[in-house]
């Protein structure tokens, strides 16, 4: 029996799991409020921090494998209930205060029955296991048939249970995208609103309106009751007696759109008048009109009558539009100008924390200082003296910064918040560096011949724990690791060694035990079955992405795990390319030193660059192989060009000769058309740089005002997250992709009357929205590009139109369909 | 042995036993997870010998740091490009400079 498995410790800590799994299933845990939630999480750290203590106090790596296998039901509930707690604290901080009790109890419904299913499905696997032993003494015939009639039900309800169980996971799994989704939805939805509200803008204005009477009057609310009287038939003759004209005086006690009612039924009333009738036409339009009785005359003044009233009332819409907006206007103002000044409170209590670090800095490597918090991601450290004000400052930095998130959110402000630069390291290891400190100077205190035995031992300890806290991060990277091989059908023994590599390739590399070959196909194998993962993950989440449409916001949930994945294939990958492909052609350093006049050579290399760039540009687009550059290099300096170049500038400083002929060279290179790269034998004879091809682009500014969705470009700049930050050039990140890559657009950023107005291909009328856009002179800031690299539904981000050049698509042919 | 940067010379063993030969790091990029170097060669005076100029990774062969040429097509290719860009930006700043 393996002492390192079978023992007290060991034994303890599978008790304690199972009692908070009982406490859970007999509901004796509870949950809802905040408080609560914290203190299960803090029963289940502790128990993840016994089972670490545990594995690493034990040496052999065999019996660390065996012991993983032994407690994989206890590890199987921790994570899990982990993984479900950290959902719903995460959901607690994205929703803020606003978290009700019933609907905390709700969740944690699902916890329990999570909880309660997996030891029911344990159960019944069991029952399974029994049946099976007990049947064996059948032959395989009878077995089926029996299981069959008597068993099968044990199946279904392992499967029932499973799929509840699955349900519950992930309804509290979705809880996180969740939120973030609705957070992005109701950014897109304003969006989407303020769209809708400029296009109705837009058709009111639209000179339709004014010509087609039939349009307005469809618009035209009756305010009133009040009808306008019919004529009875006596009436009408006596009309037909008299002129048919407006009653001004009648006309002036009725409302606008009243009086153009009345306006028309009189013209109405002229055009029926009988008799022989002349053709008269007023401002495009034309009625046949008695001439009887000054009908036309009537007809033409009611005609300019209702001209006049139809040009006030539309004055009246669009004066009351415009009042919507300026209060509107006003309303952000205020709130920016409110935003604004918590910004400025909060820099205030930034200076001084700053301020107290540089205080620090000269103390910095002494005992006199604390780490207390992370600079950009750097630690931070105050003097001890500070430490109380530091807190303070610091804790009212925390509370401006959740002042000023939900002040945004209340009024709807898209200002993006402060970069958070402050960022409080674990309170575990806070405390750890200052005991260990602490104990440090009571060390020092000590007179010389007292016994520093006790200190050092204590000393030592708190190391151990620093040591095991920083393990235990190692450690949920190899558990996360290894969980992803075996998803991918490894055996156990397999995937503890692959993802013992992943965690640490450098120590494999660097390993004796294994030959350079075999380290090369196993890192290879490692990297493949990554990328792998990384397809698996995709194809599961591709459904509920094509279920919702919302692709930017889907692809949010696949992001976490994919950067995860991403940075573990990064960090195999760079080992892997340490290897070299052909051994023959490696050449040892045997010697890095400094140079002995830096500066000199600096100024050297400085002057030669262009010859390095002509070196560099001819292996790039001659794809030439590194040997023959010498002699490139000596037929450049050979040609004709050059050296009637060299005769006309002979007064020149011969260090900038050949730099100022490179550069003219490359400067009529960017004219030059795509050309075919010449042969190699015309290449020797004729050695110019203007055969060079050259990939044709334009920027939006040269030639069109206009982009579609499709239209192909590159980038020049930084991708950014949202289209706001595109257009505002905030937080940008690096492109993930080559610059050279090319990227197609799938959405385009409009600014309209000072609002970004974003439109996706995937939504509906998205064309004729774009063509509605252009038409009212609204300006393209930005675009949504996708990658060639990447999958459908996946896209890269959001660029600024300064940033990208357009690359010309042969098929499209853009010049011949959009003009210039 | 000190960490390979700018400007720094490599005393580098020559592949046809021809002797040492010093190269100096005249430009250095990340791409795709391996280090590639731009190296000049340089006299005993550190004068550069604009002849031999090369495109070499950092590989380890034998737990020691060496360069392997790049010769791979697509590789060079993509590599090559990359100093092309970075030799253009700094050749436009000199010139400016003047």
């Amino acid at each position: 029996m393996n002492p390192d498995i079978y023992n007290e410790r060991v034994a303890n800590f599978q008790i304690r799991v199972k009692n908070l799994q009982t406490e859970i299933i007999e509901k004796k845990i509870t949950m809802e409020n905040f408080f609560q939630l914290q203190t299960i999480m803090q029963k289940v750290s502790l128990l993840w921090k016994e089972c670490e203590s545990i594995f690493y106090n034990i040496k052999n790596p065999k019996s660390q494998d065996l012991l993983l296998v032994y407690l994989e039901n206890e590890t199987e509930f921790l994570k899990i209930l982990t993984s479900l707690l950290n959902n719903i604290e995460h959901y607690h901080k994205v929703v803020g205060e606003f978290i009700e009790k019933s609907e905390i109890q709700k969740i944690w419904e699902d916890v329990y029955k999570v909880v309660i299913l997996q030891d029911t499905i344990k159960k019944y696997n069991r029952g399974l296991e029994i049946v099976t032993e007990k049947m064996n003494k059948f032959s395989e015939k009878e077995r089926q048939i029996l299981f069959q009639q008597e068993y099968s039900w044990l199946g279904d309800r392992i499967k029932m249970a499973e799929e509840e169980k699955t349900e519950s996971i992930n309804r509290i799994e979705e809880l996180e995208s969740k939120e973030e989704r609705n957070i992005n939805n109701k950014m897109f939805s304003e969006s989407e609103m303020k769209r809708i509200s400029l296009e109705k803008e837009l058709k009111e204005k639209s000179k339709e309106a004014l010509n087609s009477f039939e349009n307005f009057f469809d618009k035209i609310d009756i305010v009133s009751e009040q009808k306008i009287p019919d004529f009875t038939e006596e009436e009408q003759k006596e009309l037909r007696k008299e002129d048919i004209q407006v009653d001004e005086e009648y006309l002036n006690t009725l409302s606008l759109p009243l009086q153009i009612e009345y306006v028309q039924s009189v013209m109405e009333t002229i055009e029926k008048v009988k008799g022989k009738k002349v053709t008269v036409k007023y401002k495009g339009v034309s009625k046949r009109i008695s001439k009887k009785k000054n009908c036309v005359s009537s007809w033409l003044r009611c005609q300019t009558i209702l001209r006049s009233l139809i040009i006030k009332y539309d004055e009246q819409v669009v004066q009351l539009a415009d009042e919507m907006e300026k209060e509107d206007a006003l309303r952000i103002q205020q709130a920016k100008e409110e935003y604004a000044s918590l910004y400025e409170k909060l820099q205030v209590v930034e200076n001084c924390l700053f301020k107290l670090a540089e205080s620090a800095k000269e103390f910095l490597g002494t005992k006199e200082v604390v780490a207390v918090s992370s600079l950009n991601k750097e630690p931070l450290y105050i003097h001890k003296k500070s430490l109380d004000r530091f807190n303070a400052y610091f804790v009212e930095y925390k509370r401006l910064q959740k002042e000023i998130n939900h002040f945004l959110e209340r009024h709807d402000l898209k200002e993006v918040p402060p970069v958070e630069k402050f960022e409080e390291i674990q309170t575990a290891k806070y405390e750890l560096y200052n005991q260990i400190s602490f104990l440090n100077e009571q060390k020092e205190k000590l007179n010389p011949g007292e016994n520093v035995d006790e200190l050092n031992s204590q000393i030592s300890k708190l190391r151990k724990e620093l040591y095991k806290m920083n393990k235990g991060h190692k450690f949920a990277i190899f558990a996360n690791l290894k969980v992803l091989f075996k998803s991918l059908r490894l055996s156990d023994d397999i995937s503890s060694f692959y993802a013992s590599i992943a965690e640490n390739p450098e120590k494999f590399r660097n390993s004796k035990k294994y030959k350079a070959n075999s380290k090369k196909e196993i890192l290879q194998d490692i990297l493949t079955k990554i990328q792998n993962s990384c397809l698996l993950t995709k194809e599961d989440l591709n459904e509920k992405i094509n279920e919702n449409k919302k692709k930017i916001n889907d692809s949010l949930g696949i992001q976490k795990k994919k950067d995860f994945l991403r940075e573990q294939f990064s960090k195999v990958r760079r080992e892997f390319c340490l290897f070299p492909k052909k051994e023959e052609k490696c050449t040892r350093i045997k010697r890095i030193k400094d140079s002995i006049n830096k500066k000199k050579l600096v100024e050297s290399i400085a002057s030669t660059v262009i010859l390095c760039c002509s070196v560099s540009g001819l292996l790039y687009l001659q794809n030439d192989s590194v040997e023959a550059h010498e002699k490139r290099m000596e037929s450049i300096l050979e040609t004709t060009e050059f050296k009637e170049y060299a005769f006309e500038n002979s007064h020149s400083d011969n260090s900038n000769f050949s730099n100022t002929f490179a550069i003219h060279q490359m400067e009529s290179i960017e004219e030059q058309q795509v050309k075919e790269i010449p042969g190699k034998e015309n290449y020797d004879k004729q050695m110019t740089f203007k055969s060079m091809p050259k990939k044709e682009t334009f920027s939006y500014d040269d030639v069109l005002k206009e982009i579609d969705f499709g239209d192909t470009f590159t980038k020049q700049g930084s991708v950014y997250r949202t289209a706001e930050e595109a257009v505002t050039k905030q937080n940008p990140y690096s492109t993930y992709f080559d610059k050279d890559s090319l990227s197609t657009v799938e959405g385009i950023v409009y600014k309209y009357n000072d609002t970004f107005v974003p439109i996706y291909s995937s939504q509906e009328d998205s064309e004729s929205l774009r063509i509605a856009m252009v038409n009212n002179g609204a300006e393209p800031v930005g675009v949504l590009g996708q990658n060639e690299h990447t999958t459908t539904n996946d896209y890269e981000g959001y660029f600024s139109i300064d940033d990208i050049q357009f690359v010309l698509n042969e098929e499209t042919e853009l010049m011949n369909e959009r003009g210039r | 042995m000190e960490k390979i940067e700018l400007y720094k010379i490599l005393t580098i063993e020559n592949e046809d036993g021809s002797g040492d030969k010093d190269y100096t790091v005249a430009n250095k990029i990340d791409y795709k997870e391996t280090t590639y170097l731009y190296l000049i060669e340089v006299d005993a005076d550190e004068n550069l010998i604009e002849s031999n100029q090369m495109i070499t990774k950092l590989v380890i062969k034998e737990g020691e740091e060496s360069l392997e040429k790049v010769t791979e097509p697509t590789e060079l290719k993509e590599v090559a490009r990359l100093f092309f860009e970075l030799f253009k930006d700094l050749a436009k700043e000199a010139i400016s400079n003047e």
